[in-house]
């Protein structure tokens, strides 16, 4: 048996209907209809899903409805700080972000069964009472809707009432594709110990705390062929930090100077004695050494920027209070990455530089999620001390796109035939995968000559951020939409004598073996000579 | 409602920012936060902790508080705010409010002016301790006190305030037994906005959804029976 169906809101009416629809038509022979959109699944599926694809379950099986969730705005009522980082967040985002709806919306009309599949964590109310409506005509690509809960995306109590993973149920026997248990009602669940409430039940749960927890969402393969599209728990769970005990929460709901500690020092947040993380977790409750920010900010910068100035005069409350969470982003990619120069002689006027990126500060790859999608490329110009430029190389052009040779830090995704693609529900593998993982890194190279009268030479090296490129914007949002904003993570410049580096290579022709150690890359010698032993 | 929620809203993240701010700034240096309002932080908790009652009690006898609050902190009329028996953090907040003017009121910030930290904490030891004036309890607690109205995105009251109206945790004050026209005036103050030293503007949201009716229900059912032919 496959699906039962009900109309989300007729559900009330048919609830009783339902199992003699059922027997009605589980005749021998037949085969039920896949779900319907909008509709909502009473009984699960063959791989005991209920909301397929997602690996979405409720406690008890039972039937939840929108209703069964808290508003937002309520909880906010006492746990307003937390309300405020949320408010704003991706989290909050997660449905209405312009840029996921129109993929989802081109992902509906290629298979429905996409609905669920992005839906689950995109709107996990939504998807859990199938209450996701799809209006095909509305907008470029066509839009979702939901009751307005639904539409808060990744609200507090649909993560304050999950109460486990379904993890070893998915294909993978991994965390992912939404596997969570919700669990809707007066028990709200948090890793915070001997936790009251006047207004609600509390739950101690210590997987609320870990990243097993945010990997339910954040580690997605595809439904149909379980290649990892998205691997962001993966990344991390074969991570240093993992090895340190060091979760998602400890970075993500930190603030980012607590986070940069956290990654330097390898040390959860507790044991770093910051006074900049006590608090109240709610109202009338008592002074805890570590209360966590629920902005949960990552380098998504753009859409933050873009839905703040699209709500700034809405009167929606949902819509307001969101700040903070776009300088929070635009912190903590400048902080989470270094580079580090190396330029040699190759062969008489023929000179090489070498980029070195390093990945310091996130506990995944640099970038993540949505690899084919992210960008962090470099742009490197080098010139000499008369002003000429030598070489330049990923320097965005007219069109606000990257030229073609541009060092890309990314996935290059194929469909089925082999062909470029960059939606998700097409991608059969990764041609190409170059990011960059925890504490690792990984080069530029670039080639370069250098007149004869040149005296010295400058590279100048940045690395960028931006969430998709600009060709991706026009597709989604509509040719001219926005200018798709880029952050400049870090910036490194130094000049290097011509003189110095031909010593160094002739230092290194000579005598490779009495070469000394690379002490340091502040100078061009040091630079070129520690390079050239290489 | 809606526009005076997102106006709330708006304001909470400009405070927010601004409390969060200082909190991060201001942690060692308390004698800015004296001057620049009230911050929660390990440091100022520590003073309140500190709150010593008997040098409070002298304090108060010296700057003769009694003299508007009453002899323990009850006031013979029903303007002034019955001061017995508050939750001493947030009776200590109040005063470094006062001080820093974020909290308006002209005689206290005369009296707060002179005052420091250590002595706030002192004061507020001291009236802690002091009984409060019991509720008239005429009325069975309205459905506000009970129910709220999650409509309006209103709590019960008494989920913060407490059962009794005694206060929650830190933050939250005593309501029970307070001076039935200062009941009023507040809530009137924090939905005029003239009140604005609510953490994160919580009391002026909540003020601002209520009716001067349940106002006035509200102060009927937590105040202190009003003082005979007080105007």
């Amino acid at each position: 048996m496959r699906h039962t169906v009900h109309h989300g809101r007729a559900r009330r009416y048919l609830a009783l209907a339902t199992p003699l629809l059922c027997g009605f038509l589980a005749l021998p022979g037949m085969v039920l209809a896949e779900a319907a959109p909008g509709a909502q699944a009473s009984e699960a599926d063959a791989d005991g899903r209920r909301f397929p694809p997602s690996y979405i379950t409720t406690a008890d099986g039972r039937n939840v409805h929108p209703e069964d969730w808290t508003d937002p705005r309520l909880c906010g009522q006492c746990h307003t700080e937390q309300y405020q980082g949320w408010n704003g967040s991706m989290h909050s985002n997660a449905f209405k972000d312009p840029v996921f709806q129109a993929l989802w919306a081109i992902a509906e009309k290629a298979d429905p069964n996409n609905r669920n599949h992005c839906g689950g964590c995109h709107t996990p109310i939504g998807t859990a009472t199938q209450t996701v409506e799809f209006d095909p005509d509305a907008g470029l690509h066509g839009a979702f809707s939901a009751p307005p809960v639904a539409e808060m995306g990744v609200s507090c109590d649909v993560c304050h009432t999950i109460s486990g993973t379904n993890l070893q149920k998915t294909a993978v026997l991994e965390h992912g594709n939404t596997s969570i248990v919700m669990d809707p009602g007066n028990v709200k669940r948090a890793n915070l110990p001997n936790a009251t409430s006047p207004y609600h039940e509390t739950a101690d749960s210590e997987h609320h705390g870990e990243s097993d927890f945010c990997g339910n969402c954040h580690n997605i393969f595809h439904p149909g062929n379980n290649f990892p599209i998205e691997r962001t728990y993966d990344e991390w769970k074969y991570s240093v930090y993992a090895q340190n005990d060091i979760h998602c929460q400890d970075c993500h709901m930190m603030p980012v100077e607590v986070a940069n500690r956290v990654a330097d020092e390898m040390k959860p947040p507790e044991a770093l004695n910051e006074s900049s993380i006590e608090g109240f977790a709610g109202l009338g409750g008592p002074w805890r050494k570590v209360v966590h920010k629920h902005g949960f900010v990552g380098g998504n910068a753009v859409i933050t920027a873009a839905m703040n100035n699209e709500l700034a005069d809405s009167d929606n409350p949902v819509d307001l209070g969101r700040g903070s969470n776009y300088d929070e982003a635009i912190k903590r990619l400048q902080s989470v990455a270094s580079l580090k120069l190396y330029v040699t002689q190759e062969d008489g006027q023929l000179h090489r530089a070498k980029v070195k990126v390093t990945n310091d500060r996130a506990g995944h790859h640099l970038p993540t999620s949505l690899t084919e999608i992210r960008q962090v490329w470099l742009e490197v110009v080098v010139t000499d001390d008369q002003g000429r430029e030598l070489m330049r190389n990923g320097s965005l052009d007219a069109q606000n796109e990257l030229p073609k040779d541009t060092v890309i830090f990314n996935s290059h995704a194929v469909d089925k035939d082999g062909k470029h693609t960059h939606y998700p529900w097409e991608i059969v593998r990764f041609s190409t995968r170059n990011t960059i993982p925890p504490k690792g890194y990984k080069y530029g190279k670039y080639w370069f000559n250098v007149p004869e009268d040149a005296q010295s030479v400058t590279v100048n090296a940045k690395l960028h951020y931006r969430s998709f490129a600009q060709g991706l914007a026009d597709e989604l949002l509509g040719e001219g939409a926005v200018t798709v904003p880029s952050v400049q993570m870090v910036e490194l410049e130094e000049t290097y004598p011509v003189t110095e580096l031909a010593a160094a290579k002739q230092a290194l022709d000579g005598e490779q073996a009495a070469a000394p150690a690379p002490q340091a890359d502040t100078t061009a010698a040091t630079t070129a000579v520690a390079d050239a032993a290489h | 409602m809606t526009n005076s929620f997102a106006d709330h809203l708006q304001t909470l993240g400009r405070r927010g920012a601004l409390l969060l701010g200082i909190a991060l700034l201001s942690a060692p240096a308390l004698t800015a936060a004296d001057d620049d309002g009230f911050v929660w932080n390990r440091a100022m908790l520590d003073i309140i902790e500190s709150g010593d009652v008997e040098r409070g009690r002298q304090i108060a006898e010296d700057k003769r508080c009694s003299k508007c609050h009453g002899d323990l902190g009850i006031p013979e009329d029903d303007e002034t705010p019955s001061i017995a028996g508050q939750v001493a953090a947030y009776q200590f907040k109040q005063l470094v409010d006062y001080k820093a003017k974020v909290r308006d009121a002209r005689s206290m910030y005369k009296v707060a002016r002179r005052l420091e930290l250590q002595d706030f904490a002192d004061l507020a030891a001291y009236f802690a301790t002091l009984e409060p004036e019991p509720p008239e309890g005429k009325t069975a607690p309205p459905l506000l006190v009970t129910q709220g109205d999650t409509d309006r995105l209103l709590l019960p009251c008494n989920v913060c305030h407490g059962e009794q109206g005694e206060g929650m945790g830190l933050q939250v004050p005593a309501l029970s037994g307070q001076k039935i026209d200062h009941f009023i005036e507040t809530m009137v103050a924090y939905r005029d906005g003239e009140r604005a030293n609510d953490d994160f503007g919580r009391m002026r949201f909540i003020a601002s959804q209520l009716s001067e009716e349940e106002i006035t229900t509200l102060a009927a059912y937590y105040a202190a029976a009003p003082v005979p032919g007080d105007e």
